[in-house]
């Protein structure tokens, strides 16, 4: 399965879901900004990285974990990727986890200092720190995910259990 | 529109504002504009001559990261993204618009024009 975690500009929320997701943070316990800071992926896309997916590694199931940035529009574009994966009879293979609203205000703000205003060294740190803050929420997300995956393996296996026996 | 004339239902080309009244008076599956909840949903309409399929897919005000996100999208779904062809007709017409107009002028001219894109892009020219 493809796990895609999607925000603003793919250079926080997302990072910081997929990195917990694989283990390249923490789920429980404290963490620190420059553990934060020195993630390489983060407050590192650009504009011109919106709409591709990035690839950040595979869990301890296999499952390819993505991030992507889909600026303002992503309700449409997650409608258009689903429905392309529909189309193509793979709807059951991707997963699409939105991790903006997992977020506050000083992220906000920090990802608009850096990108918008091309101010990194302002941004940067500022973002970090609310990512601290969203931590726990992130977490939670992250969890629900896992279940979520489990519970579609699951199913998957119970449909072709199905199928065999008739 | 430009998906019904591909898949052959309406002719490339209309000659008089009469031709073009009657093929704007068929109920043709989705002609009405639509609305947000279906922008950014591919819809199957057909499969052309060449056994290609067509749909269309309402992207709002800003196509560009839509169509560029969905084309990025194509390898991870096990797609060869060369198989695949998405025409912006909105770009094409604001080009078309720009240069000469080869159409004619009124209905028939903007319908003419859908006519010429569908046939670049059945030739492979888009």
């Amino acid at each position: 399965m493809k796990i895609i975690y999607h925000c603003y500009g793919r250079a926080h929320s997302s990072v910081i879901a997929a990195c917990l997701h694989l283990g390249r943070l923490p789920m429980e316990g404290q963490v620190n900004k420059e553990e934060i800071m020195t993630i390489p992926e983060f407050d590192l896309a650009q504009a011109d990285d919106w709409g591709e997916p990035y690839f950040m590694g595979r869990d301890e199931l296999a499952n390819e974990v993505y991030i992507l940035g889909l600026n303002s529009q992503a309700p449409v574009c997650v409608r258009a990727i689903l429905s392309l994966a529909g189309q193509l009879g793979q709807a059951g293979q991707i997963m699409l986890v939105n991790t903006l609203p997992a977020i506050g205000l000083t992220t906000r703000l920090g990802g608009f200092i850096s990108k918008k205003l091309n101010r990194p060294r302002v941004g940067k740190p500022l973002a970090a720190q609310g990512i601290l803050q969203s931590l726990p929420r992130l977490r939670r997300l992250v969890r629900t995910v896992k279940k979520e995956i489990v519970r579609k393996v699951q199913d998957g296996e119970e449909e072709t259990d199905y199928y065999h026996r008739w | 529109m430009a998906a019904a004339i591909h898949l052959g239902y309406f002719p490339p080309r209309v000659e008089t504002e009469e031709e073009f009244r009657f093929l704007r008076r068929q109920f043709l599956p989705f002609g009405q504009a639509l609305k947000g909840a279906a922008r950014g949903v591919l819809l199957p309409m057909g499969q052309g001559g060449g056994g290609e399929a067509v749909y269309i897919l309402a992207t709002g005000k800003k196509p560009d990261l839509l169509l560029k996100t969905l084309a990025q999208m194509l390898p991870l779904l096990g797609e060869d993204p060369s198989n695949y062809r998405f025409i912006n007709c909105q770009t094409y017409f604001n080009r078309e618009k720009s240069g000469k107009d080869q159409g004619g002028a009124g209905h028939c001219g903007w319908y003419n024009r859908i006519g010429q894109m569908v046939g670049q892009v059945q030739r492979g020219l888009l």
